[in-house]
């Protein structure tokens, strides 16, 4: 937010003259090529690498380069892009104005139904990622992305024959740009007869520019706005103390009248842009619609504006380092942020290219600070990071298999039922941070969790005939006295925390599962190894 | 002999409660000892229907048949549709504190959610419940009990235990969260989870005193102490499961008395979501509001009643040592608009009952605008002078009063005159 307030009080004459950019000193000692290719791969796809990977850069580091471009093109970024945006842009909330019964659907499609709608604009937004197109589409795109569920409600032309998300077509002949007119986050950020779309104003402002105008204080006692009986739309008018932010807020809030809906709880009126409504705007703001005093016609008009705005580019640099660091972006960070946008910027407006320069930087490559590492670099940099719940879900899914849900509700995704912001997440509305440190609850999610992937893998790969998911070397019969014991175990610790485990570490992985197995057996004991590594510190952080 | 912590964990709170002795006289609590109960009341409540008795100003539409009320030491706004209200002030006058005339500057519910709770608008920052809880005297196992509402936590995120909307903490604490999910896992035998247990301690432990940063130690340190809590709260896992049963605004409120009794929390929250979950949003017919706080009154009045019956850990009842502080995260404007309902206003009241309060005082004022009067933060009285009002300094004093140093976490003072 500093960083954009800076940035948006700089002046823009003319074409910018090119950047003479003096890197800080680093203080960041970097990860250890295993631990970094495991950090890489949590943040890009969500899961563990495998233990061919971990070889590959043991055996060179320069391998890891290589590895990394892999994943910026594995089809799990997508989910990756979601995650990051969802945290952001915070529309992956329990709960919208009109219930999934109201379409006539199954109890057990409520929980597909939420997650679908609050996904869609960070669907398209990944999908421009993922296809390595410009970052510019999200706002200027003629489509939206669509699953089955959500052509089934909305009115959407979707791929005959498919399934999944995939790009499609509103048919309701609402103008087309990118999110900018999409159902999905507008009945985030929805409005009402009073609020006449200037939350939706805010929430551009706040998600396309990085500029939070709800963060500016309101103060009706320093205006004294509202005094002798004026009314609030009177002073949002008339008095300076008001205009000086509304004066930006109200023409664009002008231009979402189409999404402006006579009941906010009905299926119908939501589900379908109003291109009729759209003169409301002017007249019920009083204002012509324009961004920053460039008069804009239309939605179409305004995702042009917005992708010109050299501002909504830095936001994309600092929503993405954000993002990648998990700490907000300061100040101190300016020069590193511009050398990411110049990496996208060279590049088409690719994200990628500006996700490569980012896991290429010391501050993301960052294991520890040196000694001599200044208090505010302390203070500010997380050389450790709590995976977010997202990660804990999708890694503990790729190595056991097990899908911690319930009733169709991903356990994971949903506070509703859920554990989510229980396990350090953000629902949207009220938690908007994802947890930094442990907490009581967060550990035990870990620690349920953990119980709930060990044991599942362990009943798939030790059944009769099975084709083993994780357990590789060992059967129920093996032995601490065996080799394949000790493989086993140095396989497992690599898998799941990257690095190879030492002789103490080995030594008291095989107590405990000497003492386990002799009140029970070799799978309970095997499940309480497992069960150990999914909840150690270096699991669970990066 | 059990202790009574002890009673207090092996018995079920409707149980415990009748066996607890009835109360014997105030205590004196001692700033560092006292603890906090907030009720959130969600969406804006209207100060005119309760602490904002603004008769004969044009500028402010007042209730039709509403009347100015006294009370000891109290002035409130009074009608027949809320005897409630009127009841709980004659019965509680005496540990009552009125905060009227406090800016919360925003004008939408997240941010002055925000700001109400922790003095800023932006990201990053702890609630006031979360900076009580963790700087309590005593490591406790649930520090800052979030049964719900807004929560805001960055630097005592550990403190913070969510209890969830349905009992998910009970869940996740007696193993039913995976046991009764999709693809159900049978938890392993008790003597498999205690070495599991303590493997990871060693670990964390390790962790930390091999850490090669000052944020890795941290990590750690939580970690390991979050441990310890868990063993602690998992032999109340039946008191959290209340919040989904029956009555869950009435279950939460007493599961929170619980948890404070126990000595398990220095604080706790519970929303109040307004009579028909309608919330106080009241843009339309905005004669919601009477409704809203008489249930809320009742509620308000069970509750005191409930901590009156509790013995304190410190003091002689709960209601010595708890000090329940009831606000909204803004105000509704003075005049009604044209569905009769009144918009968003950033000038509110709070209010503060029990434990440590002086009682029977109304501290700040509206002025026939409803604006906020400026007070002398020395004294708590009106002052011309002196400082208009802020949610800083709302929550400076309660800072304060928990024996916190409000200047060096927000950078307000407190109000004199309340504690």
């Amino acid at each position: 937010m500093i960083l954009a307030l800076v940035l948006s009080c700089a002046p823009e004459v003319g074409e910018p003259a090119p950047r003479e950019i003096t890197p800080p000193p680093l203080y960041h000692v970097e990860l250890s090529a295993p631990r970094l290719l495991r950090r890489m791969s949590l943040d890009l796809r969500g899961r563990l690498p495998s233990l061919e990977e971990l070889d590959a850069v043991e055996a060179d580091p320069a391998a890891l380069a290589t590895l990394r471009d892999a994943m910026l093109d594995d089809p799990a970024l997508e989910d990756r892009m979601v995650s990051f945006l969802a945290e952001r842009w915070q529309t992956r909330v329990d709960e919208f104005d009109v219930p999934y019964y109201d379409y006539g659907l199954a109890n057990e499609e409520e929980f597909p139904y939420q997650q679908a709608i609050g996904e869609e604009p960070l669907r398209l937004a990944a999908h421009v990622v993922v296809n390595d197109r410009p970052w510019t589409d999200i706002v200027t795109a003629d489509y939206t992305m669509a699953n089955e569920l959500l052509a089934g409600i909305w009115p959407i032309a979707y791929p005959e024959g498919a399934s999944g998300w995939q790009e499609s077509r509103y048919t309701d002949d609402r103008p087309a740009a990118g999110v900018l007119t999409t159902n999905g986050l507008w009945w985030r950020y929805t409005t009402n007869r009073f609020n006449n779309n200037r939350t939706r104003a805010a929430a551009v402002f706040r998600l396309f520019l990085c500029e939070d105008f709800l963060a500016r204080p309101v103060s009706f006692s320093a205006s004294g706005a509202l005094s002798a009986g004026t009314t609030s739309e009177e002073a949002i008018r008339t008095e300076p103390y008001c205009v000086a932010c509304h004066v930006s807020i109200e023409p664009v809030a002008a231009m979402f009248f189409g999404f402006w809906w006579q009941s906010q709880y009905s299926a119908v009126e939501m589900s379908t842009y109003h291109a009729e409504r759209e003169p409301l705007g002017p007249d019920t703001l009083g204002v012509e619609p324009s961004w920053f005093g460039d008069p804009v016609y239309g939605l179409v008009d305004l995702g042009g504006h917005i992708a010109d705005d050299p501002r909504f580019h830095r936001c994309a640099a600092e929503t993405m380092a954000a993002s990648l660091w998990r700490r907000d972006v300061e100040l101190a960070d300016f020069d590193r942020v511009e050398s990411f946008r110049d990496a996208y910027e060279a590049n088409g407006y690719s994200i990628k290219s500006m996700l490569r320069a980012i896991t290429d930087d010391p501050v993301y490559r960052a294991d520890s600070l040196t000694a001599d590492a200044p208090s505010d670099v302390v203070d500010r940099e997380l050389p450790v990071r709590l995976l977010s719940v997202d990660q804990l879900a999708s890694a503990a899914e790729d190595l056991s298999g097990y899908a911690w849900t319930s009733g169709g509700f991903d356990l994971l995704a949903d506070d509703s039922r859920g554990y989510r912001v229980l396990g350090g997440g953000v629902n949207g509305v009220n938690v908007t941070r994802p947890q930094q440190e442990p907490g009581v609850t967060w550990a035990l999610v870990v620690d349920r969790l953990a119980q709930g992937a060990a044991f599942t893998v362990v009943a798939n790969d030790f059944a009769e005939g099975a084709d083993r998911r994780l357990f590789q070397h060992i059967t129920r019969d093996t032995l601490p006295a065996d080799p394949a014991f000790e493989a086993e175990l140095v396989a497992l610790h690599r898998r799941t925390l990257g690095d190879r485990p030492d002789a103490a570490w080995l030594a008291a992985a095989t107590g405990l599962w000497e003492a386990v197995a002799a009140e029970s057996d070799a799978a309970i004991a095997w499940g309480a190894v497992l069960t150990v590594l999914l909840r150690d510190p270096a699991y669970v952080s990066d | 002999m059990p202790s009574r912590r002890d009673l207090l964990r092996l018995l079920p709170l409707p149980v415990l409660l009748p066996l607890l002795s009835p109360r014997v006289g105030r205590a004196a609590i001692t700033p560092e000892s006292r603890k906090f109960l907030f009720v959130f009341c969600h969406g804006g409540w209207d100060p005119t229907y309760c602490f904002a008795p603004i008769y004969g100003s044009d500028a402010v539409d007042m209730e039709s048949d509403s009347e100015l009320a006294t009370v000891g030491g109290l002035q409130f706004v009074d009608h027949g549709d809320r005897p409630t209200v009127r009841s709980f002030f004659e019965r509680f006058h005496d540990r009552t504190c009125i905060l009227n005339g406090f800016e919360v500057p925003s004008i939408t519910h997240d941010r002055c959610m925000r700001l109400l709770m922790t003095g800023r608008s932006t990201d990053g920052t702890d609630d006031w419940g979360s900076i009580l809880a963790g700087n309590a005297l005593t490591d406790l196992p649930l520090p800052y009990l979030v049964m719900s509402g807004p929560s805001y936590t960055a630097q005592y995120t550990s403190s913070v235990v969510r209890v969830g909307s349905t009992g998910q903490l009970a869940q996740l604490l007696d193993g039913r969260s995976i046991t009764t999910a999709s693809m159900p896992v049978m938890l392993p035998p008790d003597f498999v989870s205690e070495r599991v247990d303590a493997f990871v301690r060693e670990r964390v432990s390790a962790w930390q005193a091999a850490a090669r940063s000052v944020r890795q130690a941290r990590v750690a340190e939580r970690y390991g102490a979050s441990l310890d809590k868990i063993q602690v709260a998992s032999g109340y896992a039946s008191s959290f499961a209340s919040v989904s049963s029956g009555d869950a605004r009435w279950g939460a409120f007493q599961t929170a008395v619980s948890s404070l009794a126990a000595g398990l929390s220095r604080c706790a929250v519970v929303e109040y979501d307004g009579l028909w979950s309608q919330t106080f949003d009241t843009h339309a017919n905005n004669a919601l509001q009477s409704g809203h706080f008489e249930e809320l009154f009742q509620f308000l009045e069970d509750l005191v009643d409930l901590m009156d019956r509790t013995p304190g850990v410190s003091g002689a009842t709960l209601s010595d040592e708890v000090t329940i502080v009831v606000c909204s995260e803004m105000a509704r404007g003075p005049k009604l608009n044209s569905w009769m309902g009144k918009d968003h206003y950033t000038i509110t009241s709070a209010m503060f009952v029990g434990g440590g309060v002086k009682g029977d005082r109304v501290v700040g004022a509206f002025d026939a605008n409803m604006l906020g009067k400026p007070v002398d933060l020395a004294s708590g009285e009106l002052d011309d002078g002196g400082t208009a009002l802020v949610a800083a300094h709302f929550g400076a004093t309660l800072l304060a009063a928990g024996d916190v140093d409000p200047v060096e976490h927000i950078g307000a003072e407190p109000i004199e005159g309340i504690f």
